[in-house]
């Protein structure tokens, strides 16, 4: 018997490694399978500095970073970079490259390449701000990248993750920008095939990926197809195998279909009531918290959303570092809305008008349930309705009263946000709401410079009480990305931060 | 006058039409509240970041003189860049001529091949069932939205009997008369009912006129004087109203494409108008313009050659 054991005993250890050989050598097979999304934005360009929604998720496929996000969100991991040290006084930080990446052009990466990428997103007029805290790049070797901050700063990291600095061969490999972006170069699973304004992109399979056995896929290709009903029935009909962002009233048709998977990611994202300090009534804060109470978020949430968002307690999005659940924030109360309106000096009611966007059923909605429960404290408010761009210029010009508007997270440091949307030097007068608060400012200053988690911690969760006591604006429903894809598809993810990785996904 | 001055003198009468149209569109454009740089720059751009996006476009300079740069560039044959994509204008919507050209001749066709059969059945009875019934076609037809009638298509003939692919333009021609079968017949359905009532009513108001008494009294049969005299003559009518209709439709396609996913010039121009990018809504509108002019052209000369009458007068 103890033979027979030893016997198989040697089989199975024969058997393992066997498996260890065998299974990386059947992963490094050629990719297969094309799959496509069909999705409601048109892709503009590779070029990060001008990315928006319609393209990062595009150029995210072709191009990597030094970080990148981590499945929660909550952190960064190193991507192209393999390590990193900093100085006692925390302005110097070195970083150590992956030397196994190469290129799609088969050149290997290189600390030229990074400092290239890193100084012209820093110079870059569309996201630059992103790296303003950077004093200088060097490359002092091949594999090695030094970084010098102008000040202590803690959200380098999640910067870095920013697809704002992407990295891409020095000098565009030697073509001018206009004709780099026509063709990138990066380092990531995928490379540029074939772009049709308007119609469609495609990307291939990047057979030099660093990573081994990845990509799966042999393209993807995103079309572009306005009409929800058509990308439903796309999908349905066999044409698409993933719908991006299918309208949540859509969600429980599609849960029931067969053959159909739908994916709802819980997202960075917030939506916001945002009110105009400098219209005299709302610059009162009883007023502000008033309608602050009198959002019935949970209404909003089943009506717009399905019920699939979650209301909103803090100007941070969950899923963002720093996110404090136990942050109070203003929720629907009619009782209190009404107390708040009558410490102010407008006991009798008053008039409001709040600006939405014409054609936006979200907006729609959310608008008259509001409508009915101010009505109930005494507030009359009037809708007006903007074609989506003109509502934007308004905001900006801040002609409006009140508005509803939203945020998504670039990286994964609230600072971004925090920055931008409370303080005077984000330079949009605090999301164009004219909040100012001192003690704000300074908070949000503390949690920027300083390196140690616990003091901005402590920070970060006094300024989400404070914002929501000032009812600066009212946060009312955290809405999650929806996804729809058919069974044959594996591996699809979304993180918080929107950002998907087509290495990992396979179909069939 | 001959046919050939008739001809030339016509499209001498296009340029003033042009220019005043190039006027109108470089005014409306510049009229509409908004702005590129939201779309470009996303909604939490700074005012320091939109203008160097502006100065860079060049839109900061006065209207005037972007107006004379738009005409200058027109004469230089080039409609300019998109502020979106930094494409050509002019490749952009020439990439999209080839969906909207092959719906648009699908549709017309579709809709001859189902307009002239029923028209001849219905002016061949007045007022019998079949004249009746085929009377009602425009009333429903035309009662029905396109957008409708599109997703009933889909939903039918895509995905409950999948004989169309739902959506698309495919990459050789078997396959895109393949798809767009579905979309024509949308504009088809929609178009028909156009033609039956023009077509019918004027081959009823020929059937009643002294030729075709005398025809029939010389003893032609019916067949022959329905094909010889009839149609030959109700057809010029319908020339007219088709030519106004396929104008008509070139601004209306949009929703049928948009329906069936098909990226023609309709959806540019409606994706452009919204992301504020007015060197393609200029030269979408342009070449709207310059193809209702053709089409209410090629219309005329048709007509005039098949009523020399028009060229006389």
């Amino acid at each position: 018997m103890v033979s027979r054991k030893k016997t198989l005993g040697a089989f199975f250890a024969a058997l393992t490694v066997a498996a260890t050989v065998l299974v990386p050598l059947s992963a490094n097979a050629s990719p297969t399978g094309d799959l496509i999304f069909v999705r409601s934005q048109d892709f503009a360009t590779f070029d990060p500095d001008l990315a928006q929604n319609d393209s990062l998720f595009i150029q995210q496929q072709v191009f990597e970073g030094l970080y990148r996000g981590t499945k929660d969100g909550k952190g960064v991991e190193p991507w192209l970079a393999k390590s990193h040290t900093t100085s006692k006084d925390g302005l110097t930080w070195t970083f150590k490259l992956r030397t196994d990446v190469k290129f799609s052009n088969g050149s290997p990466l290189t600390a030229a390449d990074v400092k290239f990428s890193l100084d012209r997103a820093t110079a870059g007029t569309g996201w630059g701000f992103i790296n303003e805290a950077i004093g200088s790049v060097e490359a002092p070797s091949t594999d090695t990248v030094v970084i010098k901050t102008k000040f202590q700063w803690a959200p380098l990291l999640a910067d870095l993750a920013c697809f704002s600095n992407s990295i891409m061969p020095k000098d565009f490999g030697g073509k001018t920008a206009a004709e780099f972006f026509k063709d990138p170069i990066g380092t990531g699973a995928f490379v540029f095939d074939k772009w049709t304004p308007g119609t469609e992109i495609k990307l291939v399979a990047n057979k030099s990926y660093w990573q081994p056995g990845k990509p799966y896929l042999n393209s993807v290709t995103w079309k572009y197809v306005i009409d929800d009903n058509t990308r439903e029935f796309m999908l349905k009909g066999g044409q698409a195998d993933i719908n991006e962002e299918p309208p949540a009233t859509n969600i429980k048709s599609l849960q029931a279909a067969p053959n159909i998977k739908v994916g709802i990611f819980p997202a960075a994202a917030s939506n916001y009531l945002a009110f105009n300090h400098k219209v005299p009534a709302l610059s009162d804060v009883n007023v502000r918290r008033a309608i602050s109470y009198a959002v019935d978020r949970a209404a909003i949430n089943k009506v717009v959303y399905s019920g699939l968002g979650t209301a909103s307690n803090s100007f941070l999005p969950p899923g963002v570092n720093y996110y404090d659940k136990n942050s109070p924030g203003v929720q629907f109360d009619l009782k209190k809305a009404a107390a708040e309106l009558a410490k102010s000096k407008y006991k009798k009611g008053l008039k409001l008008e709040l600006l939405i966007r014409g054609g936006n059923k979200a907006h729609e909605a959310t608008a008259s349930i509001l409508q009915a429960s101010l009505k109930k404290i005494g507030i009359t408010m009037t809708i007006k309705a903007q074609e989506p761009s003109v509502q934007r210029v308004t905001q900006k010009a801040m002609e409006y009263q009140m508005t509803l508007t939203g945020w998504t997270m670039d990286i994964v440091d609230p600072d971004q946000l925090l920055t931008f949307g409370l303080t005077p030097q984000g330079g949009t007068s605090a999301y164009f709401t004219n909040y100012n608060n001192e003690k704000v400012n300074a908070a949000v200053k503390k949690g920027q410079t300083s390196v140690d988690p616990k003091v901005r911690a402590a920070a970060y969760t006094f300024v989400q009480k404070q914002v929501a006591d000032d009812a600066f604006m009212a946060f009312t429903i955290n809405p999650p990305y929806l996804y729809a894809w058919s069974n044959k598809i594996t591996g699809f993810f979304v993180n918080p931060l929107y950002s998907y990785k087509m290495e990992d996904v396979k179909k069939g | 006058m001959s046919y050939l001055t008739y001809v030339g003198k016509r499209l001498l009468q296009m340029l003033p039409v042009l220019f005043g149209i190039s006027i109108a569109v470089f005014a409306i454009v510049h009229l509409i509240p908004g702005d590129p740089a939201d779309v470009l720059l996303g909604q939490n751009a700074t005012d320091a970041r939109v203008k160097i996006l502006n100065k860079k476009l060049g839109i900061d300079r006065p209207l005037l003189v972007q107006y004379f740069a738009f005409v200058w560039d027109l004469l230089h044959g080039s409609l300019g860049t998109s502020f979106y994509n930094r494409e050509s204008v002019s490749s952009l919507i020439l990439g999209r001529l080839p969906e909207t050209g092959m719906l648009l001749f699908g549709g017309v066709i579709l809709s001859i091949l189902i307009a002239l059969p029923l028209s001849i059945l219905a002016a061949s009875k007045r007022g019998a069932f079949r004249d009746q019934l085929v009377r009602a076609i425009p009333i429903v037809g035309l009662g029905m939205p396109q957008v409708w009638v599109g997703v009933m298509l889909i939903l039918l003939l895509g995905l409950r009997f999948p004989l169309f692919p739902v959506s698309g333009f495919g990459e050789t021609f078997p396959e895109r008369i393949h798809s767009i079968f579905l979309p024509s017949l949308t504009i088809a359905i929609l178009l028909s009912p156009i033609l039956i009532r023009s077509l019918r009513a004027s081959m009823l108001e020929i059937l009643d006129s002294d030729y075709v008494l005398t025809a029939r009294a010389k003893g032609i049969s019916t067949a022959r004087i329905t094909r010889v005299h009839v149609l030959r003559n109700a057809i010029i009518a319908s020339v007219t109203v088709l030519g106004i209709n396929i104008a008509y439709l070139v601004g209306s396609m949009v929703v049928v494409e948009r329906v069936f996913a098909i990226s023609g010039t309709g959806s540019l121009m409606i994706d452009s108008i919204s992301r504020r990018d007015y060197p393609i809504v200029q030269g979408v509108t342009l070449y709207f313009a310059f193809i209702v002019v053709l089409v209410s052209l090629i219309t005329d000369l048709i007509h005039a050659a098949l009523d020399p009458r028009v060229v006389v007068k």
